[in-house]
């Protein structure tokens, strides 16, 4: 039995009436404020009344709300196309590597970066990412007031993703973060033609970026960074092409620091919106075993991603529904991971879960292959910021800043800090 | 007196890796990062963490049998 038992408590608008959601239902878009703001209420009607529901957005999709169908669809490469992988697509030619690509290819790419995302290579450097974390918190140390999604749960996974695997200067973080929002989150004040038109020139920025940095380490000599590696693997004895390499940078930079980010930024919102999530965490906090099962709890519980598309490559009946080609899914992993028919008391953060076979990560050939760096990131955090970071309140004239798009999480979260002297005696506790 | 034997469905295993996270001493992952069983049938003593790791497997690629 868990020790937690509170409902949600949710800082969010009062909850809307049915109609109004099922009207929001209908136009539902990751990319749609109203969408984000009403999230709970609309999966839980999706799950109930309409498991595959049709949005009319961005040209039509159904959208697969329940763990099973969530489930099933993610292992159905048969029958459907990961490319492209997002509602509306990147826009991209080609697929990009490896989530956009379906077997057998998929499986020759992924491999490429396997070993480097594995348990074990992530737990070598658990010591590079501990001390990101504490140059980030000795950044807070003594301040009365931080923007903690920036100062803390954007830069952590950041800085892990460029500096410890691309080896990428401080000078750039900047640049390449902006860069990459404009793919990641388009505003969604603009159209899909303009967001498409400046990602599309975000996603060429990079690729200079990545030509001149692969560039420089062919002529000074490769290290042990992804693009030295991604530069002298091969496969069926070839290669790779240098838009393959930048390709696949494209990819691992936003899927390595806007998710983990989006997890963390929620998550330290929630510290000032439910404190007794924050008095569970810190009393588990020093053991390693309640700590995994809590990790897997939050990302059950916060997923960065909220959906990914599937393409429906040959007619089928899926979820009671006639899907015919060219027909667009989009995998709905933050409803699924509420469905009362797999978690029992879905809407309740239980630190101890068991079993939890939440699909935050994702299910099947695509599972997030940065989940083991995710979670160590994750537990190197909470073991740090917990005993070492005093309590905070929202700053009384600001206001978090929540923003949608292919991840839902906060960009800006400016915070008051309690007396920093409360917590100087417990720093360095633990194991 | 029974034992439990642990099978995984290399099939489905997609290198989650939480049944390590859960019975370190019944499972390792290999430099790809795909799971392998370590012991088998399960040492006396391991019956709860072998089924933590049942239970932990999000591809439902694992299964335990009594023999």
């Amino acid at each position: 039995m868990s020790a937690n038992q509170n409902p949600t408590g949710h800082a969010e608008p009062e909850e809307a009436d049915s109609a109004t959601i099922r009207a929001l239902i209908e136009k539902f878009s990751v990319h749609n404020r109203e969408s984000l703001e009403n999230r709970d209420a609309i999966f839980r009607e999706m799950r109930e009344s309409c498991p595959m529901a049709r949005s009319s957005a961005h040209g039509g999709f159904y959208a697969v709300s329940r763990y099973k169908d969530v489930y099933a669809a993610a292992h159905k490469q048969d029958v459907f196309s990961s490319f492209p992988v997002t509602i509306p697509p990147f826009g991209n030619p080609t697929p990009m590597i490896p989530i956009e690509m379906d077997p057998p290819e998929h499986r020759k790419y992924r491999t490429l970066v396997g070993t480097q995302f594995s348990p074990n290579t992530i737990e070598a450097n658990e010591p590079q990412l501990r001390a990101i974390v504490n140059t980030l918190i000795e950044n807070l140390q003594g301040r009365p007031q931080a923007d903690l999604a920036e100062e803390v749960a954007i830069a952590l996974p950041l800085r892990a993703i460029l500096e410890v695997y691309l080896g990428v200067p401080e000078k750039d973080w900047a640049m390449l973060k902006k860069e990459f929002l404009y793919m990641l989150e388009p505003d969604p004040e603009k159209s899909d033609e303009e967001n498409n038109e400046r990602a599309m020139q975000a996603g060429l920025n990079c690729s200079m970026y990545f030509a001149e940095l692969l560039e420089e380490r062919r002529t000074n000599g490769f290290g042990d960074d992804l693009i030295s590696h991604l530069a002298q693997v091969e496969i069926d004895g070839q290669r790779l092409t240098d838009d393959e390499i930048f390709g696949f940078c494209l990819v691992l930079v936003p899927a390595g620091f806007d998710t983990t980010a989006s997890l963390l930024s929620r998550l330290l919102l929630m510290f000032t919106e439910r404190p007794e999530v924050r008095e569970q965490l810190t009393a588990i906090v020093d053991d390693p075993d309640k700590l995994d099962l809590a990790v897997e709890e939050l990302v059950r519980y916060i997923p960065p991603q909220p959906g990914v598309a599937r393409n429906v490559t040959t007619p089928t009946t899926f979820a009671d529904t006639e899907l015919a080609v060219g027909d667009r899914l989009l995998l709905l992993w933050p409803s699924a991971n509420r469905d009362p028919e797999e978690f029992p008391n879905p809407d309740e953060l239980i630190l101890d879960r068991q079993p939890n076979r939440h699909l935050g990560f994702g299910s099947g050939i695509h599972r997030c292959l940065g989940s083991h760096l995710a979670r160590l990131e994750i537990k190197i955090l909470l073991q740090e910021f917990l005993h070492r970071v005093p309590t905070y309140a929202v700053a009384p004239d600001a206001k978090p800043l929540w923003h949608t798009g292919n991840t839902w999480g906060v960009s800006e979260l400016p915070v008051v800090f309690e007396d920093w002297d409360t917590v100087g005696a417990s720093a360095g506790q633990g194991e | 007196m029974s034992m439990l034997k642990i099978a995984i469905d290399a099939g489905k295993c997609e290198g989650h890796a939480r049944c390590v996270a859960r019975a370190s001493e019944l499972f390792d992952v290999d430099d790809e990062g795909q799971s392998f069983v370590l012991a088998n049938p399960v040492p006396a003593g391991q019956e709860d963490a072998a089924r933590s790791a049942l239970e932990a497997c999000p591809e439902r690629a694992i299964t335990i049998t009594e023999v």
